[in-house]
């Protein structure tokens, strides 16, 4: 059984460049190896991921700046 | 804002150690309830500040007794492994006088599950610290 979150985490190693060009400093939220959008805080990320997905496995990363 | 003060004759040894409830974090509350599962319960335990460490993490443990699921995987080098995968979790910390912080904590695991958490720059810096030498004593506010 794969552990959870493996997938997301490849994907945002592969986006991290065009991430970090696009959208430095801001916080990503990845579902199921799909970008589902960008915030300006965790709290924002935390708070759609939860409304969105329920009590689910889902990656939030905050993008590093350049 | 709400702040919190304790004061230890052993502070000088023991460090800054202040009681916590661990609890799922606010925004996690509808789907329990929506899923008609009981919230769980929070977890007692204390937390320890430490000024020198760049990164909180929580014990093994606090994860598995709140149901928690992961929300972030981080690669973590430790004295005997490079880019060992570890998970982070949204969680609420209630601190003593309703101090509350909120947010994505890192777990550090272990062979022994543990309830113990360290709070490091990542959250401090969300707040204000004082430590008072010669009160023995230390504040914490966010």
């Amino acid at each position: 059984m794969t552990q959870p979150l493996q997938e997301e985490f490849k994907v945002f190693q592969q986006m991290e460049n065009e991430l970090k060009a696009a959208h430095p400093g801001k916080y990503v939220l990845i579902k199921d190896s799909k970008l589902i959008g960008t915030y300006n805080s965790p709290s924002e990320a935390i708070s759609e991921a939860y409304s969105r997905f329920g009590n689910v496995p889902f990656f939030i990363k905050q993008i590093a700046t350049q | 804002m709400p702040s919190f003060t304790i004061r230890d004759p052993q502070i000088r040894s023991t460090g800054m150690v202040a009681p916590v409830s661990v609890c799922i974090h606010s925004d996690a509350e509808a789907p329990f309830k929506k899923s008609g599962i009981e919230l769980p319960k929070p977890i007692n335990t204390h937390a320890k500040i430490d000024t020198g460490a760049d990164r909180s993490v929580i014990g093994s443990g606090i994860a598995k007794l709140l149901g928690l699921k992961p929300a972030g995987v981080c690669s973590v080098d430790t004295p005997s492994s490079k880019n060992f995968l570890c998970y982070e979790y949204a969680l609420r910390l209630v601190f003593p006088n309703d101090v509350v912080w909120q947010g994505i904590m890192l777990e550090l695991p272990a062979a022994k599950e543990s309830v113990e958490i360290l709070i490091g720059r990542d959250i401090l810096g969300h707040g204000a610290l004082i430590y008072i030498g010669y009160d023995n004593s230390f504040s914490l506010c966010f």
